[in-house]
């Protein structure tokens, strides 16, 4: 094999398993998936099923300023300032817009501190930006906390998801894979970017080198287990489609991704959700010219992504506001 | 639309933007326009700021520019994914607006996020200071035109009148009589609205109908004006027919007769002439002279001398019954060309040679040369085949009834089947009698202002050289104000006018310009987007530039309530002797001169 490219800009990472703070939790090697629900014959499937509606869902989330609280505890207690936002966009009727009234902005002062800590409100003009404070016991690094702020983004990503899903004439897209869902909608399908286990063997594996946009493999049931809190303890479908190679320098797995869904529908519907997302996704895949996360990131998301970082507010205005609180606090 | 406490009678239709890029200035500023509402350009427009100490501050402005964005889009292509469906993006629109006043005078700019007002009722008349041309004993408010939505744009008198300014400009391709058209419409506004008051009446206007027929009917009303066009004059509270006291004159033809040379129209137009003692006694042999490229020495020198000589001789003329003819060195002339005869013998003398050794040559302090002379001489020849239909000795007719009165309110002279020369003779003598009568006149009638509308005044004043004509123009605009000579000039190309007539007018007016000409100088007062729109201004828009409001107005005025061509004038009761059309046969005999 000669050497190809990955399509991501480096500061990135790569959408493949190598990266060390991959959000995709792996299942143990020990998980060994049926690679027979669907078909006997382990070959592309083409299969157009459009669909009339279709919700994606993101976050984006910042850390604003890390902290140390002496008055929290023996040791200095360690803090974060973090904002996250979620929202959706709706694809309908071919029109593409965020839904205004489901977008969702929080702040949160995370910290280890074993003493009740104050929310911590800036009042600038007319705005009021309220850090309600969390406390994270099981944090033991400054790194915690930022997966702890992560987390709470993916919570409520997810309980966006949740909501939209109730309309089961729409496709639900969740970033990523379908972890702490409670109760995933019959529509609602994860999508993996960032692949960190494939699950497959790798002589299935070399199928995807000969995979056209549009077409998809056949369904793979991932068992699930009862000991594993991160997974749906029902088990998850999933299959891999391909997206449009961004061109021949691009190693074939570069443009590959996964895609999940609960194992408490039945195969066949499973079978439609795999049929749509491999008719729509290469539709979506981003340009590298307009997003370093191409084509993985998905170009309404990327827009998203976009207008919520925009919603988080100007981030040298609040790291000011943020520092003029607390002086003002130590003048008092 | 929503309603704000503070300005119940207005709409809510924007925000004020403060972006980096559209900042919000005392001057101008920017605003997004709310999407469930929409600005456009000419919308008047009013915002309030409150200031820290609990202060008012009223912005009032005009719309002069809109921007229409796509929000969500970084790459040219991505209009293509949004209307695919696949980028969510939003559009929106920014509307510019330049500040038009303040009030009161605290110039601080609109605070972003306060809400855009469009300008109803009080609040527009504010914005375009209607309020300041009135008071509770006058009103000077004159009709301009009417904005996109049908309501008034007034001018305010004073500043045409000869009170604070006067004179207007009007610059526009030619082709479909929007300047005239436009400039009789301001006269019409002025006689029939109650800006002039007790002045009303007295006052007058002088028109030159220059080219085509159509000032020839305004008298008669209009038989195309449709419903809605009266409710446009409605609306700017104007009656809707013709001008009511209108006189029609008309060079006389060649022949023994002193009939008008006219086309359409020969009812009730007189034809007019001046005596040839008018012609001597007056000095009109200058404007035979009237080109600018009259050489500006020794040709002008001998125009001077000879006027000089014939007016003296008309003074010394004994009394004859008629009067008219005149008597140069003993000899009596009594037509133009014994004049020129006359002129001819006392420049030359009787001897056959090359010398001029007439007797008024003798006189002269610097003797000119043979071929300035001649040259003089080839020049009046040619200039007096022109006018000798219209200057006349004794015996031709009555001549105080061919004599130009300004009788009437409206007084239209009609020199369109003249020669360019002739044109100009007519011109030149008449305004220079204007500018004459009113500086001997006192009291009531100097208030009273005297309009005299020009039509090509690249013809009578050039930017370049010197004419007769062109120092009565200058005069006009230069002390008219003080004499309540108000000139309503018009030209294709400001730029080919001389400057200081272009620059006393207080109202400058443009209608469609040609891209190249609407990029000059002249048209400086112009704000950038009402340059680009001076390109694409239809017949009946035009764009109105007044000293009190500092942004130029884009205004439409009515269809005409009077006649500018035959087959708009209305018939009388079929076959009725009084029908005055019965006499507008077309006597297309060929008098071209």
């Amino acid at each position: 094999m000669p050497v190809r490219l990955l399509p991501w800009q480096p500061e990135y990472g790569t959408a493949m398993q190598f990266d060390a703070d991959a959000p995709d939790f792996g299942d143990g090697d020990d998980v060994v998936p049926d690679l027979t629900v669907e078909a006997s014959t382990w070959a592309p499937i083409t299969r157009r099923a459009d669909v009339e509606r279709v919700y994606l869902v993101d976050g984006v989330r910042r850390a604003e300023a890390h902290a140390l609280d002496d008055d929290g505890g023996a040791t200095p207690a360690l803090g974060l300032f973090g904002s996250y936002a979620i929202g959706a966009v709706a694809l309908a009727a071919g029109r593409a817009g965020i839904l205004r009234d489901r977008v969702r902005v929080e702040r949160r002062y995370l910290h280890t501190s074993n003493t009740e800590v104050p929310d911590r409100v800036l009042a600038f003009q007319r705005t009021q930006l309220a850090f309600t404070s969390r406390t994270v016991p099981t944090a033991s690094r400054a790194n915690d906390l930022v997966a702890a702020l992560n987390r709470a983004m993916l919570d409520e990503e997810a309980r966006l998801a949740e909501t939209l899903s109730e309309d089961e004439s729409a496709l639900t897209l969740i970033d990523g894979p379908l972890r702490s869902l409670r109760s995933p909608g019959r529509s609602v399908v994860g999508y993996v970017k960032r692949i960190q286990q494939w699950y497959v063997p790798k002589a299935e594996l070399e199928l995807l080198q000969t995979l056209l946009p549009g077409e998809r493999t056949p369904l793979f049931l991932i068992p699930g287990s009862a000991q594993d809190p991160l997974h749906l303890a029902e088990g998850r479908y999933s299959w891999f489609v391909r997206l449009p190679a961004p061109g021949p320098h691009v190693h074939y797995l570069g443009g590959v991704l996964r895609l999940e869904c609960s194992a408490s529908i039945s195969p066949e519907r499973a079978a439609i959700l795999a049929d749509q997302t491999a008719t729509l996704l290469p539709r979506l895949a981003s340009s590298p010219v307009r997003d370093p996360r191409a084509p993985q990131n998905l170009t309404p998301i990327g827009a998203l992504e976009t207008h919520l970082t925009h919603l988080l507010g100007d981030r040298r205005l609040i790291a000011r506001l943020l520092a003029a609180s607390i002086a003002r606090e130590e003048a008092a | 639309m929503t309603l704000d406490d503070n300005n119940p009678s207005s709409e809510y239709r924007a925000l004020v933007l403060g972006t980096e890029g559209a900042a919000a200035t005392p001057l101008s500023f920017s605003a997004w326009v709310a999407p469930e509402s929409y600005l456009q350009l000419d919308d008047v427009v009013h915002v309030r700021t409150v200031l820290p100490d609990g202060q008012y501050v009223d912005t009032y402005g005009v719309v002069d520019e809109l921007r229409a964005t796509q929000e969500g889009v970084s790459l040219t292509s991505d209009v293509a994914l949004s209307t695919e469906g696949v980028l969510p993006t939003q559009s929106s629109v920014a509307a510019h607006v330049s500040v038009t006043r303040v009030e009161p005078e605290i110039y601080v700019p609109p605070m972003p996020g306060q809400r855009v007002y469009l300008a109803t009722g009080e609040a527009r008349e504010k914005a375009l200071f209607f309020d300041r041309m009135q008071d509770e004993e006058d009103d000077f408010r004159f009709p301009v035109g009417l904005d996109r939505s049908g309501r008034p744009v007034y001018g305010n008198l004073e500043f045409l009148d000869g009170t604070r300014g006067a004179h207007v400009n009007i610059s526009g391709v030619s082709g479909v009589a929007t300047k005239t058209t436009y400039a009789t419409f301001l006269l019409y506004g002025l006689f029939e609205s109650q800006a002039l008051g007790s002045r009303r009446a007295t006052s007058k206007a002088l028109i030159f109908n220059v080219k085509g027929e159509d000032l020839l009917f305004l008298d008669r009303p209009n038989a195309r004006l449709t419903e809605e066009q009266r409710a446009r004059w409605a609306a700017l509270d104007l009656p809707a027919g013709p001008f009511g006291s209108v006189s029609f004159y008309a060079p006389c033809r060649p022949g023994d007769q002193p009939l008008p040379q006219t086309s359409s129209r020969q009812e009730g137009v007189t034809g007019f002439y001046w005596t040839l003692h008018e012609f001597c006694l007056n000095g009109y042999l200058r404007y035979l002279f009237a080109d600018a490229d009259r050489d500006a020495g020794q040709i002008g020198d001998l125009v001077e001398v000879v006027t000089a000589r014939l007016a003296q001789a008309a003074r010394n003329t004994p009394f004859r019954d008629p009067e008219g003819d005149v008597e140069v060195e003993g000899a009596w002339c009594r037509d133009l060309e014994d004049l020129v005869q006359q002129i001819e013998r006392n420049l030359v003398g009787d001897e056959d040679d090359d010398e001029p050794h007439g007797r008024w040559m003798a006189s002269t302090y610097r003797a000119a040369a043979p071929g300035t002379v001649r040259a003089f001489l080839r020049r009046l020849e040619a200039g007096a085949r022109l006018v000798q239909p219209f200057v006349r000795g004794a015996g031709f007719g009555k001549p105080a009834s061919h004599r130009i009165e300004f009788d009437e309110q409206v007084t239209v002279v009609d020199l369109h089947r003249l020669h360019d020369r002739a044109q100009r003779f007519v011109v030149g003598v008449l305004l220079s009698r204007v500018m004459a009568e009113h500086e001997s006149a006192a009291g009531v009638d100097r208030t009273s202002p005297f309009f005299v509308v020009v039509d090509e005044l690249n013809k009578y004043a050039p930017r370049e050289g010197r004419s007769p004509i062109k120092e009565t123009l200058l005069d006009i605009a230069e002390r008219g104000r003080s004499l309540g000579v108000i000139l309503i000039g018009a030209q294709q190309t400001a730029s080919e006018v001389e400057q200081r007539i272009v620059a006393n007018a207080s109202f400058r007016i443009v209608g469609r310009l040609d891209t190249a000409e609407a990029g000059r100088d002249q048209y400086r007062f112009l704000t950038p987007s009402a340059r680009a729109r001076a390109v694409l201004l239809k017949p009946g828009s035009m764009i109105v530039s007044q000293p009190e409001i500092p942004v130029p107005l884009l205004v439409e005025f009515p269809f005409p309530s009077w006649s500018t061509r035959r087959s708009e004038v209305a018939p009388v009761a079929a076959g009725s002797a009084k029908d005055p059309m019965l006499r507008f046969d077309d006597p297309d005999e060929g008098y071209d001169l």
